[in-house]
């Protein structure tokens, strides 16, 4: 009886929750009081120029499943400063194709919908004019027309831009390393790749942690196959794809330099110093060899050497010097980085969400706004002495949360304007890291086929780009040689990289 | 012979009005049980049937945005895709040999532990491993992948005590022969203990007087499990046999798709992951339609056959 | 007077107590890692390569679960979903289980094929999204809890497990007055309490589990209960279809610990329906039955 009055109880608190949550009505575009001030080309809105607040509703990205809500100050915020009612919807990120294809399916997508970038479904939307074209538009706005043009360029699908990109910096991709075990070796940070053979070497042989067991290795990989890619462009290859003497658009595992890379890695394979089942290894445990001390070498994003850092600090109580950063040394032909495509993805305006033209225009207007100094800080930060505190510098030190409470308000954040975010409090490894953002621009090699589209990339490519990364990892895991991994190459033009590589090239030349 | 044939048609007239009386009447006898069915076939109706017209959609090359009456109609082209694909056959076999080492080693595992389990007579021990055995079920495959790669890699603890043995590294995770085994070994962890459950159930309905009886006769345990236990469970097995068979061609995306990677892709590349991928890339709805039609299409035909032959066999089978 | 048990018997119960016991850590162990994990500090879960006794306990994991709404609000929508959907598939399921279990009834088989037909067959994500939104149930409990109310393969078992019970049961129904439905709920029902108990315990497991339908029928995140949420904090680290490491920068993952309590938060009520329910797993319900 006892166990019945008590699931009695939680079936009453639990239809309490049910009958407050009643059907989302929230799923409406932007609406306008037709005033004349909203008529016009918009100034950024320092004052309030609507009768009532235009409605905004976006659809963002959670990662966490626990994303911001619209009671909190940082959405309140946001409100004030716009002057747009502002909704909030999210997708989740492991999910996302599927949660984007059923909106699109039941019409209800939100005016303003983040993109992760332009696979073949997103493609098709636009070009069935889903997403509104704002190629015409976006330059009204002071501030999104400073976007970056190349970028522009980048998320461009036929020529036409369907959105503002989500910015990220070009830069971004570097090694993070173990400074103390480079020191305890008495070794110097690496100029060439040969060097960084030679400290991978000494970290897997010369007991870097000085524990005086064989208990280390250099570098972990996992099924991602980003640090792979990277050391192919050190190594001279193209950026996924590059032009052939004939002006060509060809892949860049066609090349001399891929061989040449891939004999590299194999090298380090076969002599123990990467882990040897990295193929099987899911991204979600490829941090925990590092952080344990076993490897001393990550290959990524340079902002993973902070985020070891602060594991060490905070969790591992091992002090503040033990990582360090620095870009992809020099290889062959010269340093070559291999930048990020500077963005990830766009915010898009969807048509569901923003029928007539006026709403697209307005929902331009409130991503401009967000690309004031104001909104910028916002989304990125939060509200000041809420989240984040300002010493006497100026400069930012965010607070910590059990769960982060501004979890996907980033995530429809385009930061097209540089320049004008606080600056944080950071520590001399984060230091070195915006030093390296920096230093690596020059030395970025672009992806000509970035901004082009293949229809049989769309059909096929990411299978066909199975079998060539299946083909490098069993190349360097000696399941075939190089004979068995041109083979796979040849294999790939003919079941529809021709195809590709002639659709890119014709698609090159008409935009050049 | 006038009169005899006079007396055939009143003979047939009256079989055909017992048989309405006997239909009216079997119909109002069994007015409720009529009734009963409304909730469940509109059930059907609604929720499963009326959904069927989506596999429309695998002839057209559809479009979310433009919808159903707006995406292009496209015939074949994704079955004549699918079916000429170079990695056709290397995907049949893989998909059907993971499912028959299935079918032959993880389909016994619950009715082999079923049957043990009926055998420990302390109802303590027996309750406890019950309760416990079930729980790998409820693990996700992302955590059993990630518990596999930290045990079963090159310098994992299993390893470990291979090399200590004084035998070579097995690379379990990385290798075209190890990878059927692996998985067949995770789903027997997984699913056995939950399995027993309704053979337990099937179980727990015999008379124990049957027992006595027989222990009386003076049978062994041996000859109790043969005659007594088995028989009772018999059908369930059967009707579980045949369910499992209308889903040859599946093989369970998430484990699958988790141990895969590029050292093992030609005995890992299955039906399922490489829908997914194709999915993926074309954000292609009507492709893995396709395919699910096809799949759907074999599973009946197996179904209908067991089902025939088990009734053959004097079961009672599904339908 | 006890009966004397064979050499080969004893051997045999030992093997099978032993055999038993192992297979049951071997499933359990796992579990108690994780368990382990939860309430542990980062730094032992890095360090420690597999335990079931944290060095140090910490709450800490736990904490972050109950620093927000959010966790315990989808862990009471898991609740309410999995109790109310349990009973609605149970009312559904046997009362179309029981008629189509009589051989004799009319229709049956034209019934029993459409049945069987969704076994293999099915809408798709699509087209049940466009039902169920027709239906207007986007974004209500009626779409987390209708369209999983009757399971193809739970209902043509439970249907044979009715074909099981003698014909001599009901007759005695029968002469005593009771109609189909009076027979059904005084006769049937309570001999089938073993089956009973495991449907209702694998519709609860469904219900709890299933994250696919909050997926695509819930769009109010504050409606998301936990299972969805569990699962992406799982998947985290693995990013977008490309694999590339999630913008870092912008997202801070949550701790190992709190991964593993939010595991441990996920799974264990419903671990629990189990035990409650295995006392119907009696034998020797019939008897008396015939005999009374």
């Amino acid at each position: 009886m006892k166990k019945l009055s008590a699931l009695c109880i939680i079936l009453v608190l639990v239809l309490a929750l049910a009958a407050c949550t009643v059907p989302d009505s929230g799923t409406g575009g932007t609406s306008t009081q037709p005033t004349k001030a909203a008529q016009k080309d918009k100034e950024p809105a320092k004052d309030k120029v609507a009768e009532g607040p235009k409605k905004i509703s976006i659809l963002a990205i959670t990662f966490t499943g626990t994303p911001i809500e619209e009671n909190e100050p940082a959405v309140l915020a946001l409100e004030e400063l716009t002057g747009y009612d502002v909704s909030l919807q999210f997708l989740l990120n492991s999910s996302y194709e599927d949660q984007l294809n059923t909106r699109m399916a039941a019409g209800n997508l939100p005016a303003l919908v983040a993109i992760t970038g332009k696979t073949p479904s997103v493609i098709s939307y636009c070009r069935a004019g889903a997403f509104w074209d704002i190629t015409d538009h976006y330059k009204n706005y002071p501030n999104l027309k400073q976007a970056n043009e190349i970028v522009m360029n980048n998320i461009s699908i036929d020529g036409r831009i369907y959105g503002i990109y989500r910015a990220r910096d070009l830069g971004r991709n570097g090694i993070s390393y173990r400074k103390d075990w480079l020191e305890n070796l008495g070794l110097e940070e690496p100029k060439t790749m040969d060097d960084l053979y030679n400290v991978m070497y000494a970290f897997t042989h010369n007991d870097p942690d000085q524990n005086g067991q064989d208990d280390t290795y250099a570098m972990t990989w996992c099924k991602w196959f980003g640090p792979l890619d990277q050391i192919a462009v050190a190594f001279g290859a193209p950026n996924k794809w590059g032009l052939n003497d004939n002006g060509e658009i060809i892949p860049y595992f066609d090349t001399e330099e891929y061989m040449e890379s891939m004999r590299y890695m194999k090298k380090l394979y076969d002599e123990g110093l990467i882990n040897r089942d990295y193929a099987a290894m899911e991204t979600s445990d490829w941090t925990k060899d590092f952080q344990n001390s076993k490897s001393g070498v990550h290959i990524d994003v340079s902002d993973q050497a902070w985020r070891y850092q602060k594991k060490f600090i905070e969790e591992l109580n091992m002090g503040d010097d033990i990582v360090w950063v620095m870009g992809m040394p020099e290889g062959p032909k010269g340093r070559r980085v291999q930048p990020t495509s500077g963005h990830a993805g766009f915010v898009a305006i969807s048509k569901d969400g923003a029928p007539k033209e006026q709403d697209m225009l307005d929902a331009l207007n409130f991503l401009d706004i967000c690309n004031t100094k104001e909104g910028q800080n916002l989304l990125n930060y939060g509200v000041e002495g809420v989240h984040y505190d300002l010493n006497e510098k100026g400069e930012l030190k965010r607070r910590t949360f059990g769960q982060d409470p501004l979890e996907g308000f980033n995530q429809f954040m385009t930061n097209v304007v540089s320049g004008q975010l606080l600056r944080e409090q950071m520590s001399p490894v984060q230091i070195r890291r915006e030093e390296v953002l920096i230093e690596n621009i020059p030395f970025c090699i672009a992806n000509p086929a970035e901004p082009l589209t293949s229809n049989t990339y769309a059909e096929k490519g990411a299978t066909l780009d199975e079998k060539i990364s299946d083909a490098r990892n069993q190349f360097i895991a000696g399941q075939i040689d190089e004979a068995g991994f041109k083979a796979v190459v040849a294999d790939w033009y003919a079941q529809g990289g021709k195809a590709i590589c002639d659709e890119y090239t014709a698609a090159y030349k008409a935009a050049n | 012979m006038n009169r005899a044939s006079i007396q055939l048609s009143k003979d047939k007239k009256a079989l055909r009005k017992a048989k309405r009386e006997f239909n009216i009447t079997s119909i109002r006898k069994d007015v409720w049980l009529y009734i009963l069915l409304i909730p469940g076939v509109l059930h059907f109706i609604i929720f499963k049937y009326l959904p069927m017209w989506g596999v429309l959609i695998a002839f057209q090359d559809y479009n979310a945005y433009l919808g159903f009456l707006g995406s292009p109609w496209v015939g074949f082209k994704h079955f004549i895709d699918f079916f000429s694909n170079p990695d056709f056959t290397r995907l049949l076999s893989n998909t059907l040999l993971i499912s028959l080492y299935n079918l032959a080693f993880g389909f016994p595992a619950p009715v082999i532990m079923a049957l043990l389990l009926n055998e420990i007579r302390s109802q303590w021990y027996k309750r406890s491993i019950q309760t416990l055995v079930y729980i790998p079920h409820f693990i996700s495959w992302v955590i059993i992948a990630s518990l596999t790669y930290s045990l079963f890699n090159s310098q994992g603890v299993v390893n470990k005590y291979i090399i200590q043995m004084g035998n070579n590294a097995i690379p379990f995770l990385t290798s075209d022969n190890t990878f059927r085994g692996m998985i067949i070994g995770q789903t027997i962890w997984k699913e056995t203990g939950f399995g027993t459950i309704i053979y337990l159930a099937a179980l727990s309905g015999v008379d124990p007087q049957l027992y006595e009886a027989a222990v009386i006769d003076g049978a062994n345990r041996f000859k109790q499990l043969w005659h007594i236990t088995l028989p009772s469970i018999k059908s369930t097995v059967v009707t579980l046999l045949i369910l499992r068979l209308g889903h040859v061609l599946d093989n369970g995306f998430d484990q699958i798709f988790l141990m895969s990677n590029s050292l093992n892709r030609n005995v890992s590349d299955v039906f399922d992951v490489y829908v997914y991928t194709i999915g993926i890339t074309r954000g292609a709805f009507s492709y893995s339609t396709a395919v699910g039609l096809f799949k759907g299409i074999i599973g009946i035909i197996l179904i209908y056959s067991a089902n025939y032959l088990a009734k053959k066999a004097g079961e009672s089978g599904l339908f | 007077m006890k009966i004397k048990r064979s050499f080969a018997s004893i051997v045999f119960d030992t093997f099978n107590y032993v055999f038993l016991g192992a297979f049951a850590c071997a499933t359990v162990l796992p579990f108690l890692y994780v368990l382990a994990c939860s309430f542990s500090s980062e730094k032992e879960i890095l360090q420690r390569p597999f335990y079931i006794i944290p060095r140090h306990i910490s709450l800490s994991a736990y904490e972050y679960i109950f620093s927000s709404i959010t966790l315990p609000r989808a862990f009471l929508i898991s609740i309410f979903v999995t109790f109310t959907g349990s009973a609605i598939a149970m009312f559904f399921t046997l009362t179309m289980a029981y008629p189509l279990s009589k051989k004799n009834l009319l229709g049956r088989n034209v019934l029993l094929g459409m049945v069987s037909f969704t076994l293999v067959f099915g809408g798709g994500m699509i087209p049940s999204f466009l039902v169920i939104k027709s239906l207007g149930f986007i974004d209500t409990f009626w779409a987390l809890l209708l369209p999983g109310a009757i399971s193809t393969w739970n209902l043509l078992v439970i249907k044979n497990f009715f074909q099981e019970i003698p014909q001599e049961m009901e007759d005695s129904a029968r002469v005593d007055g009771c109609n189909a439905l009076g027979t059904f709920v005084r006769i049937v029902l309570p001999l089938s309490m073993p089956v009973i108990a495991t449907f209702t315990l694998f519709y609860a497991v469904g219900y709890w589990n299933d994250y696919r339908s909050s997926l695509l029928y819930t769009t109010d995140n504050k409606k998301w209960p936990l299972q969805l949420v569990l699962r992406q904090i799982v998947l985290m680290a693995a990013g977008n279809i490309d694999g590339a490491t999630f913008d870092a920068a912008y997202t801070q993952p949550p701790l190992e610990a709190s991964k593993n309590a939010v595991i441990i938060f996920g799974t264990v009520p419903i671990l629990l329906v189990y035990p409650f329910l295995q006392k119907h797993f009696v034998k020797g319900i019939m008897i008396g039955a015939i005999k009374g």
